[in-house]
């Protein structure tokens, strides 16, 4: 059956291994460096779905190296450190679980839910666990850079950059803490950061010394860039409102520092900074949302018509100018609504008027008078500034928005509040007619929730 | 040589079972034998004839079945007799990851014996069976006869009574075989008593007073080697000078006697012979075994 | 040390549990021989005597047998407590020159490569040092841990069935060297072995420790001295335990602020020894919050100790001071107090009672919580260096090496190298993952709570369907299962003892948290379980050596 000598026979194996060995090498030809050079098929498929290491952001080579020596028992050791990292987490052992955490990320680089989920744990889950304020803020930080170090190794996927931007805007901005987080975050607690005696922010995450929403807003509009350039979906939220979190959070910083009570020109600038964003990058995106519909928020009725009447119908559209133009305000209204543009766009524009700024500036100073007990000055403050709120509700071009704005509506009874207060402390009499007098009238029914507030805010902080 | 006996072997019984404790093999059935203190004692066998069996149940590395074993004056189970032997095992059954020196310091230091004596013994064993030019090689590189050397060394370590020799001849060139046997003379000359067991006739039937012939496990044959090789049915006439009609009226008297001389003289068998006699006979009868009188 | 209660070494349950365990063992084993014994001298004689007088070879197998097993124990007993040094030396000289000529000290290279390595793979450099700390310590011994116990294991396990194997064993018991000899010289050889490398890996490993995280060097390890705990409730009655507020972790349970619930702690043998050098007592607390409203958030939790006498009625305040939650709040106590009728009184003599300290501890903040666990708060003795800790550790490590090679090489005794290696890789892993399992299972408590009673009753209840929770119908067979039952669940919670537990030995949990390794809940339960193991271990594996025939394979 075989008459081949032992030798022929070997010859036949190694001629046979040579045949096998081209495809292999062909296939399996690494990626090109220079360009010009395509690389082996692998390489090239690999880089066109984004399965190699490098293609998806920068290789740690720890974990390359963990990958490796675990051979196929990634997914067992995986699963056992994140029940081990469940356990640290019951059992308060916040070091184990820390680095449980590191080692999971090491198995698990490039599943974008784990770096959520475990910045998200230690950002809010186990930041809330320590009493001290500062000792959340380490937390809060640690969770932030996890975020960031995820982005890192993710670098062309937009989730991670944005929950980064989020933890940066909403958790150190707006949690229970967000006095205290907001002061860190310029000046942190931590005397590392302390440089010649002068405390100041962990520059891991504030490098450039600034308010946090600033940096948030910052890294929002890198998000938005990561997005442009590689054209990768993002699945946390629709497109339309996704894309406004750069201007959202120019809007938060503004009223973070009005909170503070920061009324001031910088103020302002930061309102105008945020109009110039909401209106001329955000408003002029443009948005596909069925076939032959194109669409900018910013659009008035005016331009919607314009661009009809000077424009040609898309090929293949069924229907005339008139059905056109209906259609894109159907949409643009609709889009308009989702994203809640124009009340932004109002509320951005009406705060950047001087009026507007003064209004609140005696608005919010009546009260302070008030709860120091200067009625007098409360009571003049008070009235002052209701007539000046009373114009920016009353503005033609942006009160429209404003006068069924609940936080609105707060400021202005809160205002109504102080100056009645103030002149009830002083024995005078409240006068039947005042400034923002249908406000008050029409939202008696919220009467209750807003007195209620207003106490909170004129006794002195009653703690522990 | 005294007749003072150094081993007693009283119907000793070996039975190799199973795992499940089922009867395998019967290595050795009912030997009874005595080694005196003095002469070279040789047991003789084809293999798995229960020699090196026999051997091993006087060292205690296996356990009788049956019957017991004294061994200068002591059970075979007590370690303590050790002192006064020494065995060179079939294959030398060493530590090859240690060098010839070390080695020997080893099993020097398992007996009682000083620093100086174990350093002073070391040396002359060393030089004694050759190996001076590889003290401080290691055991995996020595060839088969070296091996055989350092084996034998170790054996002597504590200038023991009794010598414990399985096949010490195998492996070794003709010139080693030689040296071999000159040393067991040298050490009966010592006055030690040895034991050992061979397939070698030639060699045995060299240096051994007393031999054991066992065939399955059963004691065929046991006397002096020169008794035994004596024929008993021939007549070797041995004379000088001896005049052709002397022979012929030798040839007469035969004659007579209704004998026929094929010639003259009486040839020793040789133990070849015997040993294969021996063998045929134990396998046309078989049961058939060699009674100690003086032993029992 | 993470919500781990430190207790202290209890000697008459360990011997008592050693007592039983081993007397049982032993017992079973004898019983074992001597049937064997028997059984084989009656077989002899009944094959002798021939088939007909049964009853005669029966009484000469007993009678023999008895002689024979009595003959081994005496020699064995003999052999166990007499043994030669120079032999047992010869023997482990011999065992680590084996080991090292083949290469086991190449565990040190993987070590070195473990260690060049770690930094990828452990936290940032910058991170908090508090945070630091315990992950490097941690790692360190763990590392030494993990890669010493394989190199001994193997050796272990395949040293004598090698030995035999290659029948290099033969000449040796040609020797005079007894079997107590070999199964010891060979445990300490391979101990030896095994010393060196965690030697060099302790040092090495100590050395980078420093390096790596230059505030090593400068720290000191606490020398706590715990106390007893108790509680008030709210209403000032004394109470079990305080209140439970629903955190997954029932380690501390905790008293409401501003009521009359209180944390009571009473430590004894309390003496001027326990000073520092001002002359002040030390009180470090680990107290953690439970805050059910908001509160100040930039204070933390207020609490207060208060000194009491409780014979001569005398109780002192210390002025109140917030918690910080997982870290080391220390409070050093002066001698000098004002009591609450303002009277000057010392702590030392007015309120230690004869050496017994009583503390209380309430919570200030109106609404929150404090939560509180025994080793929350206690007496800090002078500092020890953190070397110190750091080798009592390394000790630890080092007695549950000489433990799993005194098991393994026993059980190489009698099975062969894969068997024995499985057999104690089995031990391992049982003693160190499935100790909690067991310990549930045959007490019905801790994390795998059962319910349903024991074998009889569980396997009536699975054959019939029946719920777990559905209590058995009073009557005769339930009586009957039950009671069977209840030897089985005994028998088989003394089995679990033969289970070494491996936690014991790790004492990480002190030094990564800068505890010293304390004696009485450290190393004392460490050299103990040791001790306990090593005994009937080398007996077991004496008489299993010495019944075995080297040359039947």
């Amino acid at each position: 059956m075989n008459n081949l000598t032992s030798h022929q026979r070997k010859m036949v194996y190694l001629v046979g291994m040579g045949l096998l060995f081209i495809p292999v090498i062909t296939l399996g030809f690494p990626a090109a460096h220079s360009k010009g050079q395509s690389g082996g098929t692998l390489a090239q498929m690999r880089q066109e779905h984004d399965l190699g290491e490098s293609t998806l952001g920068n290789v740690d080579p720890s974990s390359a190296t963990m990958n490796l020596v675990l051979l196929g028992l990634r997914g067992p050791a995986a699963c056992m450190l994140w029940v081990q990292m469940d356990k640290q987490k019951d059992a308060k052992d916040w070091a184990g679980m820390r680095a449980t955490t590191e080692s999971i990320i090491k198995l698990q680089p490039h599943f974008q839910k784990v770096w959520q989920f475990h910045a998200w744990n230690l950002a809010y889950n186990v930041s809330v666990e320590w009493d001290s304020v500062k000792d959340r803020y380490f937390w809060v930080k640690e969770g932030a850079k996890f975020y960031r170090k995820g982005s890192l190794r993710n670098e062309k996927y937009p989730e991670l950059y944005w929950y980064f931007a989020d933890t940066l805007g909403k958790k150190i901005g707006r949690s229970d803490e967000w006095r205290q987080f907001r002061r860190f975050f310029r000046v942190d607690p931590d005397e590392r950061f302390t440089v010649n005696q002068v405390p100041g922010p962990d520059l891991e995450l504030n490098p450039k010394d600034e308010d946090n929403n600033a940096v948030s807003a910052d890294w929002f509009k890198e998000t938005n860039r990561i997005m442009d350039q590689y054209g990768k979906e993002q699945h946390i939220m629709d497109k339309s409102l996704f894309r406004s979190y750069p201007g959202r959070s120019i809007i938060d910083h503004a009223s973070s520092l009005q909170k503070e009570g920061h009324f001031d020109e910088e103020t302002r600038e930061i309102w105008a900074k945020a109009f110039q964003y909401w209106k001329n990058v955000y408003g002029q995106e443009t948005w596909y949302p069925a076939p032959f519909i194109g669409i900018h928020l910013a659009w008035t009725k005016e331009e919607i018509q314009k661009f009809v009447e000077t424009g040609t119908l898309p090929e293949g559209y069924k229907g005339g100018k008139k059905q056109y133009e209906i259609d894109l305000r159907s949409w643009v209204g609709r889009y308009q609504n989702m994203t809640n543009y124009r009340y932004w766009h109002d509320k951005c524009y009406s705060e950047q008027q001087k009026n507007t700024m003064e209004a609140h500036k005696e608005l919010y100073d009546a009260l302070k008078a008030l709860a120091e007990g200067d009625t007098t000055r409360a009571e003049q403050l008070a009235y002052t500034g209701l007539q000046k709120y009373e114009k920016v509700i009353g503005d033609e071009i942006s009160g429209l928005g404003l006068q069924d704005d609940d936080l609105a509506i707060e400021e202005g009874m809160l205002g109504i509040m102080t100056w009645r207060s103030a002149l009830e402390l002083g024995n005078k009499p409240i006068p039947n007619n005042f400034p923002l007098r249908t406000m008050w009238v029409s939202h008696q029914n919220r009467l209750k929730e807003i007195e209620a507030e207003f106490k909170r805010r004129i006794s002195p902080t009653k703690n522990n | 040589m005294s007749t003072e006996p150094v081993i007693q072997i009283r119907n000793l019984s070996k039975v190799y079972r199973d795992f499940w404790g089922r009867k395998k093999v019967r290595a050795l059935n009912s030997l009874s034998l005595d080694v005196r203190r003095g002469e070279v004692f040789g047991l003789l066998g084809p293999n798995g004839s229960g020699k090196t069996t026999t051997l091993k149940l006087l060292l205690g590395l296996l356990f009788p079945t049956e019957g017991e074993v004294s061994i200068l004056g002591k059970p075979a189970s007590d370690v303590s007799k050790n002192e006064r032997i020494g065995y060179l095992p079939e294959e030398s059954y060493l530590y090859r990851f240690l060098n010839a020196e070390e080695t020997l310091d080893f099993y020097g230091r398992l007996f009682k014996m000083t620093p100086a004596t174990r350093k002073q013994r070391t040396d002359e064993l060393i030089e004694m069976v050759g190996l001076k030019g590889a003290r401080r090689r290691q055991l995996k590189e020595y060839s088969k006869g070296m091996t055989r050397r350092i084996g034998l060394a170790q054996a002597l370590i504590n200038d023991p009574e009794l010598i414990l020799l399985d096949e010490p001849t195998s492996g070794l060139d003709p010139l080693g075989s030689r040296d071999m046997k000159d040393l067991i003379l040298k050490l009966k000359a010592q006055g030690k008593t040895i034991v050992m067991c061979s397939h070698l006739l030639a060699d045995v039937q060299d240096v051994c007073d007393r031999i054991a012939i066992l065939y399955q496990g059963e004691l065929k044959v046991l006397d002096r080697v020169d008794d035994l090789l004596r024929n008993q049915e021939m007549t070797q006439i041995r004379a000088s000078k001896l005049p052709p009609d002397a022979i012929k009226e030798i040839e007469a008297i035969a004659a007579r006697y209704g004998a026929k001389i094929h010639e003259i003289g009486q040839p020793q068998n040789t133990l070849e012979e015997l040993f294969l006699k021996v063998i045929r006979d134990s396998a046309e009868r078989p049961g058939q075994r060699f009674v100690n009188t003086s032993a029992s | 040390m993470n919500d781990y209660d430190p207790i202290p070494f209890n000697w008459l349950m360990g011997f008592q549990t050693w007592g039983i365990v081993c007397g049982l063992m032993f017992l079973g084993a004898v019983i074992l021989a001597f049937a064997l014994q028997v059984l084989s001298h009656t077989l002899q004689e009944f094959e002798q005597i021939g088939p007909g007088k049964p009853r005669r070879s029966l009484f000469q197998g007993l009678r023999n047998g008895s002689a024979a097993f009595a003959n081994g124990l005496i020699e064995g007993f003999q052999d166990l407590f007499w043994m030669s040094p120079r032999r047992v030396g010869a023997i482990s000289v011999l065992v680590f020159r084996e080991s090292v000529r083949r290469k086991t000290l190449l565990v040190l290279v993987v070590f070195a490569i473990c260690f060049l390595f770690a930094g990828w793979f452990l936290s940032d450099p910058n991170r908090d040092p508090l945070l630091r700390i315990p992950i490097y310590v941690t790692f360190v011994l763990t590392a030494i841990s993990w890669l010493i116990l394989p190199a001994v294991f193997l050796l272990s396990c395949w040293g004598l069935p090698d030995d035999i194997k290659a029948r290099s064993l033969h000449t040796v018991v040609t020797k005079p060297v007894k079997r107590s000899e070999i199964l010891v010289g060979r445990i300490l050889g391979v101990t030896m072995v095994g010393t060196l490398v965690v030697a060099v890996m302790s040092v090495v490993g100590f050395l980078w420790l420093v390096r790596a995280l230059p505030e090593v060097s400068g720290i000191q390890t606490r020398v706590p001295v715990f106390g007893t705990i108790s509680f008030l409730d709210r209403e000032g009655k004394p109470a079990k335990e305080g209140i439970n507020v629903g955190d997954i972790n029932m380690f501390r349970s905790y008293i409401e602020g501003d009521t009359a619930a209180r944390a009571i702690w009473k430590f004894s043998g309390v003496s001027p020894r326990l000073l520092n050098k001002d002359g002040k007592l030390v009180l470090e607390s680990k107290i953690q919050g439970f805050r059910t409203h908001k509160g100040n958030l930039e204070r933390g939790i207020i609490f207060q100790y208060t000194f009491v006498n409780p014979t001569r009625n005398i109780r002192a305040k210390f002025q109140p001071f917030e918690i910080a939650e997982f870290r080391d709040s220390i409070k050093p106590i002066d001698n000098d107090l004002i009591d609450e009728q303002n009277h000057p009184v010392k702590l030392m003599t007015d309120i230690v009672d004869n050496g017994q300290l009583t503390v209380e501890v309430a919570c200030l903040s109106t609404g929150q919580f404090l939560g509180m666990a025994r080793p929350d708060v206690f007496i800090r003795a002078q500092d020890a260096p953190f070397a110190a800790s750091f080798f009592k550790a390394v000790l630890c490590i080092w007695l549950m090496m000489f433990l799993i090679i005194v098991f393994a090489v026993s059980v190489s005794t009698i099975v062969k190298g894969p068997v024995a290696s499985f057999l104690t890789g089995v031990i391992i892993v049982l003693g160190v993952f499935g100790r909690d399992f067991m310990q549930s299972l045959v007490t019905g408590e801790g994390d795998h709570k059962w319910n349903g009673g024991g074998m009889l009753e569980s396997a009536y209840r699975i054959v019939t369907h029946m719920n777990p929770m559905v209590p058995m119908e009073k009557g005769f067979w339930t009586t009957v299962v039950q009671v069977l039952d209840t030897p089985m669940l005994l028998f088989a919670g003394h089995s679990r003892a033969i289970i070494p537990d491996f936690e014991t030995f790790q004492m990480a949990k002190f030094v990564a948290h800068g505890y010293d390794v304390p004696w009485n809940s450290g190393l004392l339960p460490a050299i103990m379980h040791t001790l306990a193991f090593l005994v009937p271990c080398v007996v077991l594996g004496y008489f299993c050596l010495k019944s075995r025939e080297l040359e039947s394979k």
